[in-house]
């Protein structure tokens, strides 16, 4: 019984990590297709997770991702570390184990270039969006993996 | 099956979802922040109206349906408000998107199917098809984080249980 929700753990976090690599795969869409139909719905699927503000996206090969480089960041950063728990199971205890105000305290630099960008009006770069996003992704997933590691507790 | 006790929460934190998802500025955070609080606050609902009745256990299950329905019913009032806007409004959205993809890809032929919504937009002020696409793609966004967050609040209330019953 502990193998068979060990196995389905296993096959959640290989799904989870592909989730946010589709993601990926599929917002540089204009670099890969040229099918018209299916880029507009992509363009409208990923319009409902993100602005899409093309200056705030970084380009590839000259034409944009669709999404801009924060949800790159976030996306990228979820990515890999789902990618690194899957392959290392032990370090998903350890993950669960870190104290809630640390993996908040990874969520400011976001909200602090966020405020600067939207309340302030001072542009930062793509690269600092990114940045922060990257860093900010550890809390999702922090979340998503205390639910994942509950399925082999029960 | 699902109970008839989950769709009041759904149908309140869904609809306040789709409210939110076209208010500006808000409508950014709708699938990342705003759709798990509404799985959360529609679990907790649920939950309230049924910890006093005999032999209620709460499941994951009912976390994924609880998301789903609010994926559901959000994706329903969502696709109406925005085609009430296009209706109200000057916007063109599948012109403009159209120019957009264009500008990247200047030699590719576009689809007479997306002149046509773009045509039925600029007459009648109305499409069919774009509605039914904003439902899917808004049913299918809100469905996946409203999962997240209402299983988040499962595990929650289950924790809380747990150190209530130590105590």
């Amino acid at each position: 019984m502990k193998s068979l929700s060990k196995n389905k753990q296993e096959i959640y976090y290989l799904v989870s990590a592909l989730f946010f690599l589709t993601i990926l795969f599929f917002s540089l869409a204009l670099n890969f297709t040229k099918n018209f139909e299916l880029l507009f719905v992509l363009k409208h699927l990923f319009g409902n997770i993100c602005h899409q503000i093309e200056e705030r996206s970084f380009l590839i090969n000259d034409r944009p991702m669709f999404i801009c480089s924060r949800c790159t960041g976030i996306y990228l950063g979820s990515f890999l570390i789902f990618f690194v728990l899957k392959i290392y199971p032990k370090l998903r205890d350890y993950f669960s184990k870190v104290d809630l105000l640390l993996i908040i305290l990874f969520s400011l630099p976001l909200f602090i270039d966020w405020s600067i960008n939207f309340i302030f009006k001072i542009e930062t770069t793509n690269f600092v969006r990114f940045l922060t996003g990257f860093i900010f992704s550890i809390t999702p997933v922090y979340f998503l993996n205390n639910l994942l590691n509950e399925v082999v507790e029960k | 099956m699902i109970r008839k006790e989950k769709f009041l929460p759904a149908l309140v934190t869904g609809f306040s979802l789709a409210v939110i998802s076209i208010v500006p500025i808000l409508q950014v955070a709708t699938c990342c922040l705003f759709a798990p609080l509404a799985g959360m606050f529609g679990l907790n609902m649920y939950y309230i109206q049924m910890k006093s009745k005999e032999g209620f256990k709460l499941q994951n299950s009912d976390g994924f349906q609880i998301g789903f329905l609010i994926g559901i019913i959000s994706g329903f009032f969502e696709s109406i408000f925005q085609s009430l806007l296009i209706l109200v409004s000057k916007d063109n959205p599948v012109y403009d998107s159209i120019i957009l993809l264009q500008r990247y890809l200047p030699n590719t032929p576009i689809p007479d199917a997306l002149w046509n919504i773009s045509n039925e937009i600029e007459d009648k002020r109305f499409s069919a098809a774009l509605s039914l696409m904003i439902f899917f793609n808004a049913t299918l966004i809100n469905s996946i984080f409203a999962i997240i967050g209402s299983l988040l609040s499962i595990s929650t209330i289950k924790k809380k249980m747990t150190r209530d019953t130590n105590f």
